[in-house]
């Protein structure tokens, strides 16, 4: 299956190749991905992949095959295999940087190979969530190159990788996550919380009570007032995608500068 | 073909069932009938924690009048609803639309509100209970709230009911006389899901329809109304009328595009069958 | 009294227990300490496997082993394939498990053997493997062009073979024709949905083994199994108990089976497998799948000059137990009923990195079938008349019987005037010919048509020295034995085996009549190498033809003996003695007799017997025929098509067929709605479907669609009988014929209801958005032909 993305944000290009380059954060615009480690160019991570009862979770690395910084393009290879089954998921991601009157323009052109179990439906399981993940992906990416330059640039939860260099423990920090009964859960982390996720919608945004339940509405509200760092970070991330109920938990171990 | 292993929980209260949900966490699973979940269990393709079976809350197969509307209780089996006197009466698309559902094997365990809360936009049951703009109940440890049709799915088999929350009933608003309905399920085998369904309930007056709910299946992650028909449609009187106002149901919507149809051919269905659903609930 | 047992509608006997389950299915027998086996199977269409690690599967609870193809790769052998049909067809190793490479969606790569089933599944997810992705191979045409991505790289190419069959000049057929109409139509790939799935349990006992499948062939499996493994053949019992279905995906030798054996022998317990349904459709072996390229001349008066047939059949993966013989089994059915002087043939097989192909329900015959009843059908609307018509003016007429046909073979008997005027009269065809124009007129939404299918196939497979002249492996004949118990009662053993035939019920009766006997005295074993020694087994609609007329042969056998004995108890010369209702009488004289069980009572004691008479009363036949059978018939279908969705829905479905002389007409009747019920099922519903990356994306019943009776309109179905002369006892076989003819006979009333808009072909299945596509197609003047005299173009409404 083959996807393209396009979108424009407001940053100089030079600003943006510099960000794509950083696994990390690239990572960090996957749904539901998890880095859990890095083994020279090779990052380790996990993918859990939820839609209504189904859930599929991937282990695999990701590496970036090539940079060509004359012609703005970065390709990053990304495979894994089911945790529990005998699946695989493989993508090629080639995004392209075009200068555009001092924003930049990005393509990001996808080939996505799914196995296994998924991949055996007349129902097209792939397309349906396959396409919902890269278009968040291409999204949150979005989101993430434009907070490398924009005025929220100092967005803490942006910053968090580069002000936390080669320590495990204390990157440990978890970004935006979204899994309940973590017990280490921040108070901005509820920003999502699934009911916010479902909350924000490409479509318009979605009352999900009408009776207030305490829970919800916290959820709601955070997602409203939270912090740059929350909101620049998760929204993006999370718009358009309620299909994935998608649990988005980045730990971040380990930073390699390149 | 074998599950993976879960914790199993069959609690004989509904306060219970809330409380285990609630326990359980995210990666529990509610079994209403287990028609659907059940084959995902088998094929690995979910593999939740828990799983709170239903079966043993006889409270929730209740279908009773509440004045205004109907209240169906979350495991009310399709068998059950079609044949319902109450529902048959108040509800009528509700229980043409339950009788196309599967095969009566099907119809003997899996429930109403099973299918609802599953959110397959494949299913018939989900457009249905958003073209009679029903209310979906729902209880958690924390309380109870409602959940219109029109907020409840939201994406791919996905509702608004937060995980610790439980589908307990379903709330139809009567039709009041004068109405009209049909369900066109276009299928290939009698067992099959629909390529496009189309619900629609129609009330008369005079020569032309003064007010219709139509709602699609399978044309989008989730239910859609075609609110598009049910404004052009009123006045219509003849098939001619109806397919005008028909040409505009795909508007808006997503079609997949699966192994049993592209996008662009449910397009075109979904024009074609609401013409036909019109006519026949004008009957 | 006796009643007449054969030609009588009885009940089968042995449906109450195959209907309730409570019986020897192969999932229902677990003997005591039996381990489980699991299967991991590959996610690729085609990968290098680079590493395989079992060990954290080892260590779950209640696994007793785990096994990688390269931990059994010394003792696995490789499967059989036992039809070479040419001397350089490709043939590649196929592991059981694999070893190096994967070469299709679920070929098998490792396996647990746990305590429970459980526990051997659970612990699949344990082991992992390594894989170094490789290009799939999907489209055949793709596949045979320059520079493709190989399946198997040591063979240099994906063409396995080609076979070539002619006869007839087909250049000066095709010379000058009038008219010349070339079609392409693709058999799409099958997925054979028996209702048991398959299962094998093997029991080990020293060093001999009880293999247990749900298989159609134990004697053929028992000699592989003996072959692969090296395990003598004499250690080796094959029972195929009750068997719930095949449709020719049980006449195979599977991995499975053998890895089953294998293991049982290496752990010294029984093991047992049962796939699961999803398993199944992935790695049971699928039918059709052929591309044809038909080419027919003709004259303008309709009668036809010749034809070319060029196809691309599709192996799948590997060669299995008959895989490159199954299109060559048309090859001499491309000319039907019809006469012609000039026949063209070539097949190339074709690799594929999907299941692999084989034998499915008519195997060849169906795709012959079809092409023929599709041109037919062509030509009848090129030329402007009836498509009955059409084929009155080419089709063998029933006095110039026997009749040697282009292809080579020699149709016995056939009366394919007096089947189509029975079919035209049940049909009302005049009425829904009155009724398609009248709806055409009127331009109804809702058009009609109606498709002709007048079919012949052979059966009887098969006489055992053109089997040889095909490089098939074995012969086919058939054997069967009747031995008269001291009481009375008769057991009669048959070396071809039912799943879900009928034999026993069929069997019974045959012998009842024969010999005089009770219908219920009559016990039939079968599918058990032990019981029945030697046998060929069941597919082909051979049962009847062949094992059937060896169990007729074996019952003259008891009763000539019987005759010899009686005779000598009476004190009367043999010739004087004649046998009617089991009992022997000197003629003339009826008080004085001996029924056959006095007989079989008095041969048992062997007190009296005449000289050079053997005790007991028994016979062993096998009867190998001369030639094939060729049962034939015409099928009529009026469908109804939806012109704004492109649903088809059959209105009317008429099949008359002549199977010859018949044992049992309920059998016969219930084998003709269950082929239609499949036939159909190609024309409308079911398609294996591969994505591009070779996935199979119809894993499971809501994606590969099995029509059930609500679908399905109520057949008229009739018979005329004309007898077969090849065998004594007049029988043709029925196994095959309502998969074969209907099939065409929907598609052709699909594109007869839509040949106003210009449409003349809908690519099987027919879904309803093929069928509007082919509309919308052809209603854009550009994408229809201007006019063009010699035909109307090859690729039809083809997507």
């Amino acid at each position: 299956m083959e996807l393209d993305h396009d979108f424009t944000v407001p940053v100089p290009v030079d600003q943006a190749w510099a960000v794509l380059l950083d696994v990390e954060r690239v990572a960090s615009c996957m749904p539901g991905a998890t880095l859990d480690g890095v083994e020279g160019e090779e990052y380790s991570g996990r993918m859990k992949v939820k839609v209504g009862a189904m859930t599929i979770t991937y282990r695999g690395t990701a590496r970036i095959v090539s940079a060509d910084e004359s012609a703005r393009v970065v390709t990053m290879d990304a495979s894994g295999k089911e945790a529990r089954g005998s699946g695989t998921a493989a993508a090629t991601v080639q995004a392209k940087l075009h200068e555009d009157g001092g924003t930049t323009r990005v393509t990001v052109h996808t080939k996505l190979n799914v196995t296994g179990r998924p991949a055996q439906f007349g129902r097209n399981i792939l397309s349906e969530v396959g396409s919902k993940v890269i278009d968040r992906f291409a999204k949150a990416l979005a989101a993430e190159l434009e907070s490398s330059g924009g005025p929220d640039a100092a967005a803490p939860a942006a910053d968090a990788p580069a002000a936390a260099p080669e320590s495990p423990a204390e990157s440990a920090e978890p970004e935006v996550k979204a899994e309940t009964g973590v017990a280490s859960a921040k108070p901005e982390e509820a920003a999502d919380e699934p009911g916010a996720v479902k909350a924000e919608t490409s479509r318009p945004p979605l009352r999900v009570a009408k009776e207030p339940v305490a829970r919800e509405d916290d959820a709601i509200d955070l997602l409203e007032v939270a912090g740059p760092s929350v909101a620049k970070r998760a929204v993006p991330a999370l718009g358009g995608l309620v299909a994935m109920v998608l649990a988005i938990r980045f730990l971040v171990r380990r930073r390699k500068k390149r | 073909m074998i599950p993976a292993t879960f914790d199993y929980v069959r609690p004989t209260s509904v306060d219970d069932a809330c409380r285990a949900l609630a326990d359980a966490g995210e990666d529990a699973k509610v079994l209403a009938g287990g028609q659907s979940l059940m084959p995902l269990l088998r094929m690995r393709l979910a593999i939740p924690d828990a799983l709170i079976d239903l079966d043993r809350l006889d409270g929730l197969r209740e279908i009773r009048d509440d004045g205004d509307s109907l209240v169906i209780g979350a495991m009310a089996t399709h068998h059950q609803v079609m044949r319902d006197p109450l529902v048959r009466e108040h509800a009528p698309l509700l229980a043409r639309a339950t009788e196309t559902v599967a095969d009566p094997a099907v119809r003997h365990r899996g429930t109403f509100g099973g299918s609802v809360a599953h959110a397959d936009p494949a299913g018939d049951l989900p457009a249905v209970a958003l073209a009679l703009d029903a209310v979906l109940v729902v209880r958690s440890v924390r309380g109870e709230r409602e959940i219109p049709a029109s907020e409840f799915f939201v994406d791919w088999m996905t509702t608004s009911m937060e995980p610790d929350e439980l589908l307990v009933g379903v709330r139809v608003p009567k039709m009041g006389s004068g109405w009209g309905v049909h369900y066109e399920k276009f299928h290939r085998t009698a067992q099959a899901w629909a390529i496009v369904g189309v619900a629609c309930a129609v009330r008369r007056n005079g020569d032309g329809v003064e007010e219709a709910r139509v709602a699609l299946t399978n044309m989008g992650p989730t239910p859609v109304r075609a609110h598009s028909v049910e404004v052009a449609v009123r006045g219509a009187g003849s098939e001619d009328a109806f397919r005008t106002a028909a040409a505009q149901a795909a508007a808006g919507t997503e079609p997949p595009t699966d192994l049993h149809g592209s996008s662009e051919y449910r397009t075109h269905l979904a024009t074609v069958l609401t013409a036909r659903a019109l006519a026949a609930a004008v009957g | 009294m006796t009643v007449q047992e054969v030609g009588s509608p009885r009940k089968r006997s042995e449906d109450a227990r195959l209907i309730t389950g409570r019986t020897r299915w192969t999932d229902n027998m677990t003997p005591a300490g039996t381990l489980h086996i699991a299967f991991l199977r590959s996610p690729h269409a085609h990968a290098r496997i680079t590493g395989v690690d079992t060990a954290p599967a080892k260590d779950r609870p209640g696994v007793v082993a785990v096994f990688s193809g390269r931990d059994l790769a010394a003792e696995q052998g490789s499967l059989p394939c036992a039809w070479v049909v040419t001397d350089d067809m490709k043939h590649p190793d196929h592991p059981p498990m694999a070893v190096e490479e994967v070469r299709y969606v679920g070929e098998p790569v490792a396996c647990v053997v746990a305590r429970d089933k459980a526990a051997a599944v659970d612990a699949l997810e344990e082991i992992d493997v390594d894989y170094e992705p490789m290009s799939a191979v999907v489209d055949m045409e793709a596949a045979i062009a320059d520079g493709a991505d190989l399946v198997h790289d040591d063979l240099e190419t994906n063409k396995s073979y080609t076979w070539v069959f002619e006869n007839g000049d087909l250049d000066a057929a095709m010379r000058d024709a009038p008219v010349v109409l070339e079609r392409r139509y693709v058999q799409q790939r099958l997925i054979p949905t028996a209702m048991e799935p398959r299962s094998v349990l093997c029991v080990p006992e020293g060093d001999e083994y009880t293999l247990y499948s749900a298989t159609q062939i134990p004697h053929i499996l028992r000699l592989m199994l003996a072959t692969v493994t090296e395990i003598p053949e004499h250690r080796i019992r094959v029972v195929a108990p009750d068997v719930g279905g095949g449709f020719g995906s049980k006449l195979q030798v599977y991995g499975e089976e053998v890895i089953a054996l294998l293991l049982a022998r290496r752990l010294g317990r029984p093991v047992k497998w049962t796939e699961t349904r999803s398993e199944g459709n992935m790695t049971v072996h699928h039918g059709r799948d052929q591309i044809q390229r038909i080419t027919l001349a003709a004259e303008r008066d309709g009668r036809i000059r010749g034809l070319k047939v060029d196809l691309l059949a599709d192996m799948g993966a590997y060669l299995m137990l008959v895989t490159p013989g199954i299109p060559l089994l048309g090859a001499f059915m491309f000319n039907g009923i019809y006469k012609m002087d000039a026949l063209s043939f070539t097949c190339t097989g074709v690799f594929t990195t999907k299941t692999p192909t084989d034998a499915y329900r008519g195997a060849g015959r169906p795709e012959a079938t079809y092409a023929i009843e599709r041109m037919m059908d062509e030509l009848a609307a090129e030329l402007g008349l009836d498509p009955i018509e059409v084929r009155r003016r080419n089709w063998i007429e029933h006095e110039e019987f026997p009749y040697e046909t282009i292809a080579g073979l020699t149709y016995d008997s056939g009366n394919y005037e007096a089947a189509t005027a029975k079919a035209l009269e049940l049909f009302e065809y005049d009425k829904l010919r009155a009724e398609q124009s009248d709806r055409r007129e009127r331009q109804d939404p809702v058009q009609l048509g109606i498709g002709v299918s007048t079919f012949t196939e052979m059966c009887g497979l098969a006489p055992s020295r053109v089997l040889g002249s095909l490089s098939y492996g074995a012969g086919g004949w058939e054997h069967a034995a009747v031995r008269v118990l001291p009481s009375g009662k008769v057991e009669v053993v048959t070396g071809s085996s039912a799943h879900g035939q009928g034999h026993e019920t069929a069997w019974a009766q045959i012998t009842a009549d024969r010999l005089g006997v009770p219908f219920e005295d009559v016990k039939v074993l079968h599918g058990d190498t032990a019981i029945s020694h030697k046998g060929m087994d069941t597919y082909g609609s051979r049962s009847l033809a062949v094992g059937g007329v060896a169990l007729f042969s074996a019952c003259e056998k008891v009763v000539d003996k019987a005759r010899k004995v009686a005779a000598h108890l009476l004190e009367a010369a043999e010739q004087d003695l004649e046998f009617t209702g089991g009992r022997f009488s000197v003629r003339g004289v009826q008080e004085e007799g001996r029924t056959l069980q006095e007989v079989a009572l008095a041969a048992f004691a062997a007190h009296d017997l005449p000289d050079g008479i053997e005790p007991s009363l028994d016979s062993d036949a096998t009867f190998d025929p001369d030639n094939f059978s060729f049962p034939h018939g015409t099928h009529l279908c009026a469908a109804e098509v939806d012109t704004e969705t492109g649903m088809v829905k059959l209105r009317k479905y008429v099949a008359v067929d002549d199977v010859g002389k018949v044992v049992n007409p309920l059998i016969v009747e219930g084998q003709v709605h269950g082929g239609l019920a499949q036939g159909i099922a190609q024309a409308l519903y079911e398609e294996a479907v591969y994505d591009a990356d070779g996935n199979l994306t119809t894993t499971t019943m809501a994606d590969y669609l099995i029509p059930s009776a609500a679908d399905l309109p109520s057949f008229t179905t009739d018979r005329t009988e004309t007898p077969a002369t090849s065998n004594p006892m007049g029988v043709k076989g029925v196994g095959e014929a309502g998969t074969i003819a209907s099939t065409p006979a929907v598609v052709n009333a699909i594109v007869d209801a839509l040949r106003p808009h210009g449409v003349h072909d809908v690519p099987m299945p027919c879904s309803p958005e093929r069928v509007w596509r082919a509309m919308r197609a052809e209603d854009k003047p550009a994408a229809s032909e201007p006019g063009a005299g010699g035909g109307l173009g090859s690729a039809g409404g083809a997507q």
